[in-house]
């Protein structure tokens, strides 16, 4: 899903970015698809590029839901909590979800092996409740078959 | 060779399309037929999907829902002759959900190929454009004026007059942006046009330029969307390849180009100047307005910012000329609106109709009602319109026609044509806390009603939940959703009192104060 993060690698995603008006965000978007966070360790050099100071770029950083700081866990299982699923009894599904694998809504399991990240919103309120496993979306999720969906698309237990 | 459709729309592929299209190619081999999968966008109707549609004699027969272990049973039947199955749907487009509308933006959706430029035009695609390019940019904003279309993202400001004052600026660079960032839940019209016909979108960008003057837009996508993501970076690329983009177009003399770029997760960059300074690459704060987008926009220029199903709109306005839309519609809400159709309903999907249909109309012909009971109740309890800050209707009132003006004398709005139904699982005062909770969390914290006002709002809404001070707290929550609506900077904190109003309003007894009702008395 994610690379392992190194400084080489990311020096070239910023580099294919340089030329864009206005590109910090677009920037951090790439780091973040490539290695699911941004490392700190790439702040001066993004201040440099993009000509702002440090704490500018850890501004817009620390804006963006999206763009975490720390590496993410194995799996990553983004939850819909909207009202889109809301109605479509979503909230029973959260809670075996989150009995199923030892976590918390926002939270990375001490093993490192899950993450749960809440989202609003997959657009895809019509087939809902919405979880998106390791990049893959899953519709009409339920209490029951919600494990079955995680047994079968992540590695670990 | 036989024409297999398999919509590569979001909702298809989460349940299952791709391990369709994948089963049908290889079983498809394993018998020597000659098949071609295209991936189209969905009709909308999604609890048909997967849709599977045979190209039988120049007539498309439908399959649905097709799921992965289905496809064989689909091969004995000589479903690439039309043969006779159970899940045999037939034309789609005689389905009465479908037959019903009034598909002006959607007309292409699941029909075309979104990756095929040359399918788009076959089936009338820049058409409007071939004309706008040799028309004077006051006639294509006369056109706008007639077919009195406002702003489809929310706000409902009349498009013309948006499109007048970013040509009347002066400047040495203006820009077109789309709005592409459809947080609100329950909506997904974007998200289905930006997949299924992405060609309209980048059509109606340059309509829009055209009209004012510029060269240069930028589509802003929401991340949660990367099926749309692929499929606008294609459409975009091949646009430019042969010819729809770039430098002389069409040897028009005419220059524009379109950059995608995606957000990260940020609700509240929808709101159009928080969008400007994301595109900017900077935190996605909102603007203290005036000065207007229209007049300094992004990098400080004049930009033409609209939402996706505005710029569609606008298609078939500079098409078949603007009095002819006009004449669609109720009130001043001219012309059609996709409305989508979700939550606890049997028949969920997209439902583009003119104004003026009633929510009642729109949840039982369309949506046949509900999908789950709750103790036996199979009657609607609440429907919510208009995305997380809309209106929340008891149903004492889906008599409602869905119309601008009516939605704003109920003390509502229509927002981006969202429309959520519900049981009577669901509980207003959840709904009312959520709806501080999200302000809270996707607040830029620019303003202080809304930074810290959703946050007191979200306390007292605990409170009342677990039965503390209630009407107190419902008094102060009154006087604080006041304070919100008339000092919010933007529409987040501006209306994130009409959730909580409508459901205190429309609900009273789940706000009652039991504990004083039963003991001090």
């Amino acid at each position: 899903m994610f690379k392992e993060y190194d400084f080489d690698t990311a020096l070239k995603v910023i580099e294919k970015n340089t030329h864009l008006r206005g590109g910090l965000v677009e920037t951090l978007r790439n780091l973040a698809d490539t290695f699911g966070y941004i490392n700190e360790e790439l702040y001066p050099v993004l201040a440099d590029t993009f000509s702002q100071s440090e704490a500018g770029v850890l501004g817009v950083v620390s804006f963006y839901h999206d763009f975490k700081t720390k590496p993410r866990a194995k799996n990553v299982i983004k939850v819909c909590m909207a009202e889109g699923c809301y109605a479509r009894k979503s909230k029973n599904m959260i809670k075996v979800l989150c009995d199923t694998l030892e976590t918390d809504i926002g939270e990375k399991r001490e093993d490192g092996e899950f993450e749960i990240e809440e989202v609003f919103c997959l657009g895809n309120c019509a087939v809902g409740p919405n979880i998106v496993v390791n990049d893959k979306l899953y519709a009409e999720v339920t209490s029951d078959n919600v494990k079955n969906i995680i047994n079968k698309n992540c590695k670990g237990k | 060779m036989i024409k297999i459709y398999v919509p590569l729309d979001t909702t298809s592929v989460s349940l299952g399309a791709d391990e369709v299209a994948e089963e049908i190619t290889l079983l498809a081999k394993q018998n020597n037929q000659d098949i071609q999968i295209v991936r189209n966008g969905s009709w909308g109707l999604f609890w048909l999907e997967t849709l599977v549609e045979v190209e039988v004699n120049g007539k498309r027969i439908a399959y649905g829902p097709v799921k992965e272990k289905d496809v064989a049973g689909l091969f004995d039947a000589d479903f690439l002759n039309g043969g006779e199955h159970p899940l045999r749907v037939g034309d789609i487009t005689k389905v009465p959900y479908l037959a019903k509308q009034t598909r002006l933006c959607f007309k292409r959706v699941g029909l075309v190929d979104p990756m095929d430029i040359d399918d788009y035009i076959k089936h009338g695609g820049f058409t409007a454009l071939k004309k706008a390019l040799v028309a004077a940019p006051e006639s294509l904003i006369k056109e706008m004026e007639h077919s009195g279309l406002r702003g489809r993202g929310g706000a409902a400001f009349p498009s013309y007059l948006k499109l007048q004052a970013t040509k009347d600026a002066v400047d040495d660079e203006k820009f077109v942006v789309c709005n592409f960032d459809e947080g609100d839940s329950g909506t997904f019209s974007d998200r289905m046009m930006g997949e299924g016909d992405p060609f309209m979108i980048l059509e109606g960008m340059f309509l829009t330029a055209l009209a004012v003057g510029a060269n240069e837009g930028y589509i802003y996508l929401r991340s949660e969307y990367p099926i749309a993501r692929k499929v606008l970076n294609n459409a975009i690329n091949v646009a430019r390849k042969t010819g729809w983009l770039g430098k002389n177009i069409q040897n028009s003399g005419k220059n524009f180009d379109i950059h995608l770029r995606v957000g990260a997760g940020s609700y509240v960059c929808g709101e159009e100047t928080a969008l400007l300074n994301s595109l900017e690459g900077k935190r996605g704060t909102v603007r203290v307005k005036p000065p207007f987008p229209v007049h300094k926009g992004l990098f400080g220029k004049p930009t033409a910012l609209f939402n996706v199903i505005s710029l569609v709109s606008m298609v078939p306005i500079i098409e078949d000329g603007g009095k002819a839309y006009g004449k669609l519609g109720y009130g001043r809400s001219r012309g059609t609106c996709p409305f989508q159709l979700s939550g606890n309903i049997k028949y969920g999907g997209l439902v583009e109709l003119p104004f003026g249909i009633t929510v009642r109309d729109i949840i039982d012909d369309f949506g046949g009602g509900l999908e789950f009971s709750f103790d036996g109740a199979r009657d609607v309890k609440l429907v919510q319109i208009g995305g997380p800050l809309g209106y929340h209707m008891s149903k004492n009132d889906l008599d409602n026609p869905l119309d601008y003006e009516h939605f704003k004398t109920l003390g509502g709005h229509i927002g981006h044509g969202g429309i959520i139904v519900m049981g009577h699982d669901a509980s207003a005062k959840e709904l009312a806390h959520f709806a501080f909770d999200f302000c809270a969390l996707e607040s830029c914290g620019t303003c202080t009603p809304c930074r810290i006002g959703s946050r007191r709002g979200a306390e007292m809404m605990e409170q009342i939940i677990s039965g503390e001070s209630v009407n107190e707290n419902i008094i102060l929550i009154k006087e604080l959703c006041d304070t919100m609506t008339q000092t919010s900077l933007c529409a987040l904190g501006g209306i994130t009192a009409v959730p909580v109003l409508s459901l205190i309003k429309n609900f009273p007894n789940e706000f009652e104060d039991r504990y004083n009702k039963y003991v001090r008395r």
